[in-house]
């Protein structure tokens, strides 16, 4: 098991290589210039010639690279352009905000997915059945960012029962984790609805209902524990796209994550803060995908890691 | 013993007695003066709060709050003394400053000359790697014969230099001990509000000081707070989440303005928009062309979508609150077959195609839409480009462009508004001559505008000026870009201002 993660943990060095580096070569190849963008508006062509040197944009791309991998390898995540401040200590600063958001997004979209897709097999084709297939179906087709505005329309606006914006209590993170976790709980849902149904007909199943267990038992122990399988795998996919969800829900909500500072790095051009927020986003990715590789052997006992 | 064991008791009643009146002294003064916390809506968050390193202008938006400038302008942009008292120009190079005595920075230490020469002599040093050195490169020296007057000696005269002076002086010995990293995470100043926390990605607090020289501010607690998405803005003004909000979507106006609970203010900050023309392009480059372009522009209907209802139609590169505006020049009323005249005089009679470079953002995209519309009445086939800032200036500095339609921001002075654009030794790298304008006659007029210090004069020069440029035609003004405030009604005495936008927040009073 041991082994199996460390080898894991090495594999994942040369993803994050080939990861940055593409990255770092398409920041070069889409036009814009930093060095004009921080200027400010009356710099002449060569004043901006001068902040670009002073900023060390000058050099070729694949030493302005090198010089950040050895960086990173440092524990230098480098100087972000516009701040003027390390760009490591920023992204942990905003880190807790960005995890606390995608963790209750998630758990609420299990929380409802897992009971509702269940109660959608098991009746099928019934009025529950119908109208969850419906609702999720326009969960799953929503952009984000219209989400997120309607619900501060109704449940900030017009009911007043939740803020529009900002983090601190528990009813600040209502409203984003709703956002964020609406095409995760419709996906799930259907997943779920689909799978159970598979279970429900496998022959182990039958061979429970023929040994007489109670059809809860029948339920619970035998048909969900394997549909859950394919939930986890789900699960695990969804962690890592909300964080790029959260990009546009930070900003609609104007919460304090990772996801709005990648987006603003972006928008400013600022080279050192965005790639520390892709390495970083990287590296959770990764992270996420091993732990939840982990746990399927804690859902099934066939899969073990030697 | 019983006695003294009685007189004890007595002395811990009135001990409590005490303790309990000045509680009650305290709740009722603390209600009586309720703390007033007034939250500002910012699109942009703050970066580096070192006056000296950062002219973005969310940062500067905070800035003007916590640190005291030596002038800052008014409306019209006359020159208004902040911590100066007063100002001369003993001779053409050179700029005598008188400050207030009793200044504080909200240490406690006053402010006197030797700060403002340290606040300018950091910035124009390349060494201290300010990317706002370029206005300071003129200074020769800045001299500090006492503790309340500052001389600037300039290598060459600049009658604009003064519009320059709004950098908010730091603390020499503040910043000596700490070091310039810690000003800009921890930012004194003397201005009317002392800085509280900055919370990355979420607000900047402050809060009024108390010794401030110009009278402690009404607002006790200032809160910036970030909120990127302008939808939400609106929501958050409306839910009173918000006190102040200066970017209303013009379409939000008359709706903003039934609720009681707001004040709607149009403001026009200094913005215009125009078509930059490369004068050096074949087709383009014949002045002809460009008036045939100028006419088939609707400017009323321009500076509607580009605006709103009310803003007036642009005919001059210069903002039309500002001093030198002169408004009789030529114009170009809308006139189709004016148009065609002068482009079959040309040589286009049957019109030609052309690349049209886009900036993007703002309605611009929709006005790219109506221009192109329009340019094809007389048979001129405009492909619009879009591009990023970046990309833009990029093509403007190597002058591949024909004709590119953007904005230029806050311009004060008339010189800043012409001599870099127009002038024919600001041709790139050098300047922003982007159009590569070269016109003997207006180099002369920009170069007196520059030398002269007196506002009468200037004015004479900067009217015959605008004349050449509204004839000649090198950037043909598209539309005024105008912007609307909105904020709590219980604020009062609040006027917004297009440079310093939330600077007159020191001066807001409360509704009784």
């Amino acid at each position: 098991m041991l082994r199996y993660v460390f080898g894991r943990l090495v594999q994942m060095v040369p993803t994050l290589f080939g990861v940055t580096f593409l990255v770092f070569m398409l920041i070069f190849i889409v036009p814009g210039d930093p060095a004009r963008l921080i200027a400010p508006e009356g710099a002449s062509a060569a004043e901006v010639e001068r902040l670009r040197v002073s900023m060390g944009l000058d050099r070729p791309v694949l030493v302005q690279y090198w010089d950040w991998v050895t960086g990173v390898l440092r524990g230098d995540w480098g100087m972000s352009l516009y701040r003027r401040a390390p760009v490591l200590p920023q992204l942990i600063e905003r880190l807790p905000a960005t995890l606390e958001l995608v963790i209750v997004s998630v758990a609420l979209s299990v929380l409802v997915s897992i009971p509702l897709g269940v109660a959608s097999a098991l009746k099928r084709n019934s009025f529950v059945d119908n109208s969850t297939r419906v609702v999720t179906l326009f969960g799953l087709a929503m952009p984000n960012f219209w989400v997120g505005i309607m619900l501060i329309l109704v449940f900030a606006y017009y009911l007043r029962w939740f803020p529009a914006t900002g983090r601190g209590s528990w009813q600040h993170l209502v409203l984003p984790a709703l956002t964020l976790g609406t095409s995760m709980m419709a996906e799930m849902t259907r997943i779920m609805r689909s799978t159970m149904l598979e279970v429900t007909h496998a022959d182990y199943v039958r061979t429970a209902r023929a040994k007489g267990l109670r059809e809860l038992t029948v339920v619970y122990k035998h048909a969900l524990r394997n549909a859950l399988i394919a939930v986890t795998t789900v699960i695990g996919l969804q962690l890592g796209a909300r964080l790029g969800g959260a990009v546009v829900v930070e900003q609609v909500f104007a919460y304090p994550g990772i996801g709005r500072l990648a987006y603003q790095s972006m928008v400013q051009q600022d080279i050192p803060l965005m790639m520390g927020a892709l390495l970083l986003f990287a590296l959770l990715f990764m992270i996420i995908n091993l732990v939840v590789d982990l746990v399927y052997s804690l859902i099934d006992p066939r899969i073990t890691y030697g | 013993m019983q006695s003294v064991a009685k007189r004890e008791g007595g002395v811990h009643r009135g001990v409590r007695a005490i303790a309990v009146l000045g509680i009650l002294c305290t709740l009722v003064l603390g209600l009586a003066h309720a703390q007033e916390r007034v939250v500002v809506a910012v699109q942009y968050e703050a970066n580096v709060l070192d006056p000296r390193m950062d002219e973005s202008f969310a940062t500067r938006n905070v800035l003007e709050l916590i640190y005291a400038p030596l002038v800052v302008w008014n409306e019209n942009y006359e020159i208004v003394p902040i911590v100066a008292r007063s100002f001369e120009a003993p001779d053409d190079t050179t700029f005598v400053f008188h400050l207030r005595e009793g200044v504080l920075f909200h240490d406690g230490v006053e402010l006197t000359s030797e700060d403002v020469k340290y606040t300018y002599d950091t910035m124009r040093d390349p060494d201290f790697g300010s990317p706002r050195i370029g206005p300071y490169r003129i200074i020769e020296s800045i001299d500090t014969p006492d503790r309340y007057t500052v001389v600037f000696n300039l290598l060459e005269p600049n009658a604009a230099f003064l519009t320059n002076l709004h950098t908010g002086i730091v603390p020499k010995h503040y910043v000596e001990e700490h070091g310039a990293e810690f000003l800009g995470r921890n930012p004194l100043g003397a201005g009317g509000f002392v800085f509280v926390e900055q919370r990355a990605g979420e607000e900047v607090r402050l809060r009024a000081f108390d010794d401030y020289f110009e009278g402690r501010p009404a607002i006790d607690e200032l809160v910036l707070r970030f909120i990127p998405d302008r939808v939400t803005r609106t929501i958050e003004l409306e839910l009173g989440g918000a006190d102040v909000m200066t970017d209303v979507d013009p379409q939000d106006q008359s709706r903003l303005q039934n609720i009681a609970s707001l004040t709607v203010q149009p403001y026009y900050p200094a913005a215009y928009c125009f078509l930059a023309v490369n004068v050096e392009h074949d087709i383009v480059g014949d002045v002809r062309v460009r008036r045939a372009m100028a006419h088939l522009l609707p400017l009323e209907d321009l500076a509607i979508v580009g605006s709103f209802e009310g803003v007036p139609p642009a005919y001059v590169p210069m903002p039309f609150e500002s001093w030198a505006f002169e408004p009789n020049v030529p114009r170009y009323e809308y006139d189709v077959e004016a148009a065609r005249a002068l482009l079959a005089d040309a040589g286009y009679a049957e019109g030609f195609e052309i690349e049209m470079v886009q900036l993007q953002g703002g309605p611009r995209a929709q006005i790219a839409q109506i221009i192109q519309q329009s340019f094809s009445q007389a048979g001129i086939d405009a492909r619009i480009t879009p591009v990023q800032a970046a990309t833009g200036f990029q093509r403007l500095d190597a002058g591949e462009f024909a004709i590119q339609l953007w904005c230029r921001g806050v311009l004060v002075d008339p010189d800043r508004a012409t001599y870099p654009l127009f002038h024919s030794d600001q041709i790139p790298p050098l300047g922003q001559n982007w159009v590569r304008y070269v016109n003997p006659a207006l180099d002369e007029l920009l170069s007196e505008g520059r030398r002269v210090a007196d506002q009468e004069a200037r004015r004479v020069l900067y009217s015959e000026a605008l004349n050449i440029l509204a004839t000649d035609l090198p950037y043909i003004p598209v539309y005024y870009q105008a912007q609307i405030a909105a904020n709590s009604a219980r604020i009062e005495n609040y006027r917004f201002d297009p440079s310093f936008l939330y600077r007159n927040l020191i001066y807001a009073t409360f509704r009784e």
